[in-house]
């Protein structure tokens, strides 16, 4: 049963994250924190740091780490492979039509409409990854969050720095001001 | 149009369509397919092993740090990427991409509305918008 599940949310996961990139993190959200429970969001937010620090697609990554957490090797599997599914069908099918036709109209029609939309669901996504960071379980504002945040986004906003270096930086002074005794 | 492209236009990450693409390309459906597994295949096993790891250390109180920290680290890169792409899109100053881009943040942020139907309904209005700009 939980492995039907798995398969069938990412499935959907894998079906409606259309342009790469960031697309896939608010539909995995929606499956695997608000729908299922599978991940709290401090757990979610753990995924995607740890993604963002190892090779790979997001969508095959948190596959692979919610499959495991929640029904093993098998579990990993399976939700792999439902993931991959939609587009092993779909990319071939396109491939046909596309060496058929030489063309693919109704597909840029509707990747132009969605890109508006899918910017919109990354920030919705971004943002309750970033409310939780600044309010925690707890709930309590967290001043140190808030500073840390806007610091950095000044310099990834000037600088064009490594995604990996500004998430490792930002982990590095958390620690140091935890051991230090400075309240999170 | 080539490979990369017919990869970006089906749903999943691009390096595993585009996998499939030169994989179907070479040799076929069972082309496609061992090419599939030699994409998925290393970040499976990585985050597999990241999966037991974690578990097994989440509540050491450093990693609570380091994690929290990282969480944050994690909400600027997200929210940098936001901000590039959203400005690509307003950019372009036509107004119909705009609005869809604020309506389908409402819809989500405050409304909590379904992700999938959103992007639904955005799909179907980018083919409206699309057929429409083609003819004038």
């Amino acid at each position: 049963m939980i492995y039907l599940q798995l398969l069938w949310s990412f499935i959907q996961i894998g079906l409606f994250s259309f342009g790469g990139g960031y697309v896939a993190l608010p539909l995995i959200q929606e499956q695997v924190v608000n729908i299922h429970g599978w991940l709290t969001l401090q757990e979610f937010a753990d995924v995607v740091t740890i993604s963002q620090m190892t090779p790979g697609p997001i969508a095959i990554n948190a596959a692979s780490f919610v499959g495991t957490r929640v029904g093993g090797i098998l579990g990993a599997l399976i939700a792999t492979l439902g993931n991959v599914l939609p587009s092993f069908i779909i990319v071939i099918l396109l491939a046909l039509i596309y060496y058929r036709y030489q063309s693919l109209k109704v597909m840029q029609g509707i990747l132009t409409g969605l890109r508006p939309a899918v910017v919109a669901l990354i920030a919705s996504a971004g943002l309750s990854i970033l409310l939780h960071a600044l309010l925690g379980d707890s709930g309590v504002f967290s001043w140190f969050a808030v500073s840390l945040f806007v610091v950095a986004f000044a310099i990834m906003r000037l600088r064009k720095i490594n995604p990996i270096t500004i998430i490792v930086a930002c982990g590095a002074i958390a620690v140091a001001l935890g051991l230090l005794g400075v309240p999170l | 149009m080539d490979l990369v492209a017919i990869g970006q236009s089906a749903p999943g990450p691009i390096a595993v369509n585009t996998s499939i693409l030169i994989g179907y390309k070479i040799g076929g459906v069972a082309g496609a397919l061992t090419s599939l597994l030699g994409t998925v295949l290393p970040p499976l096993i990585i985050l597999t092993l990241f999966s037991y790891l974690y578990t097994a250390i989440q509540n050491n109180r450093i990693i609570k740090m380091l994690f929290y920290g990282m969480s944050v680290g994690v909400a600027v890169v997200i929210l940098d990427a936001v901000a590039s792409l959203a400005w690509a899109v307003s950019k372009g100053k036509k107004i119909i991409p705009i609005i869809l881009m604020v309506a389908a943040f409402i819809a989500t942020a405050v409304f909590k509305v379904n992700v999938v139907l959103v992007l639904f309904c955005s799909a179907l209005i980018g083919i409206l918008y699309y057929s429409r700009g083609r003819k004038e």
